[in-house]
């Protein structure tokens, strides 16, 4: 037996099935995922790692429990998103940890969320004085949502009225020296309005961009050079 | 369109790892007498019950030639543990052959036969 040869070919298997069935089970990310995707996660990569290189045993059966257990998640994603009973039950619920300024002990208890804990996350979320706090929730992935106390909240454009700037989605119209005609299409421009723009920043040639991207709402084309200087 | 391509490769994907896993099945079947497992077994077994001692070395030899023909073959979908048992049961049968005892031949190609059919499951 050929082993590295056997563990090649397992891994590229193990590789291509893991990469198709985290395709199919969907685009959340790490900081999204509870507990209980955690681990489901962690065992999945497990057993992938067993097709891969456990030479023990035939890759069959290891890849059948690969298959089951992504099946399973794709089937309770499914349940979490067409019954919201299931989907509190699988993913569970919002806890309440601070309410009108009070802290909860009873509910952080519950959900065995220490003081320290709470401090570290509201430390994150820049609060660094709890008096601040008037709403304080635990999400199911473990992140913290804080509501300040009104008098503590960044005042928005809004409330001190002022209108403002119009924002939009730029694209990327030169990447690596080159132009990309689909998306200067598509913010209704075209090469040589390009061309002309580049030589208003004494720019001869694409090819000395490194990135240029055009926001059609602002207007503002950013340019960023090879050369930094 | 393009979605079609996409499910099309993926499934192709899934096939070919699902064949690679099962090619056992398929490639341990011997295709010519050379390569015929099963069918070099019964004869040494056939010899050993005989007591046909020269038979018996050179179905021998034809066993292990089929079964280093059969054996890169299914390597991808089998245990090492029972590609290294049959291996090691050859080596002992070569050894009973060569003294000619026949129960201890008897007992180790029992044994291979076994380890054999476990390939196959």
């Amino acid at each position: 037996m050929n082993e590295a040869l056997v563990v090649l070919v397992r891994s590229l298997i193990a590789f291509t099935s893991l990469l198709v069935f985290t395709r199919i089970l969907g685009k959340q990310q790490l900081s999204q995922l509870t507990f209980f995707d955690y681990v489901l996660g962690i065992t999945i990569g497990s057993i992938a790692a067993s097709v891969s290189t456990d030479l023990s045993s035939p890759a069959w059966p290891h890849w059948v429990g690969l298959v089951t257990w992504a099946a399973v998640v794709a089937i309770v994603q499914l349940c979490s998103i067409h019954w919201k009973t299931a989907d509190r039950f699988l993913s569970g619920e919002p806890v309440v940890v601070i309410m009108k300024g009070k802290i909860l002990e009873q509910n952080m208890k519950t959900v065995r969320y220490t003081i320290s804990e709470l401090l570290e996350h509201l430390r994150g979320k820049d609060v660094f004085d709890i008096s601040q706090v008037e709403f304080a929730v635990l999400e199911t992935n473990g992140t913290l949502s804080v509501l300040l106390k009104p008098e503590y909240q960044t005042p928005t454009l809004k409330d001190m009225n002022i209108t403002p700037p119009k924002g939009g989605i730029s694209t990327e119209t030169i990447y690596s020296g080159l132009v990309i005609e689909e998306n200067l299409k598509r913010a209704g421009v075209n090469q040589k309005w390009l061309m002309k723009q580049l030589k208003a920043q004494g720019i001869t040639s694409p090819e000395e961009v490194f990135l240029a991207t055009y926001n059609p709402q602002s207007g503002m084309l950013y340019v960023d050079k090879y050369q930094d200087k | 369109m393009q979605k079609l391509i996409y499910y099309s490769i993926v499934v192709v994907i899934l096939t070919l790892c699902i064949l690679v896993m099962n090619l056992d099945i398929f490639l341990s079947t011997g295709r010519t007498e050379i390569d015929n497992v099963p069918l070099h077994m019964s004869a040494l077994k056939t010899s050993l019950d005989n007591a046909q001692w020269e038979t018996a070395q050179q179905e021998y030899q034809a066993l292990t030639t089929a079964w280093q023909i059969i054996k890169p073959r299914i390597q991808f979908s089998v245990e090492k543990d029972q590609l290294d048992a049959i291996d090691s049961g050859l080596a002992r049968l070569a050894a009973y052959i060569r003294w000619q005892d026949r129960v201890g031949a008897a007992v180790e190609l029992s044994e291979i036969e076994s380890h054999w059919h476990d390939l196959r499951r």
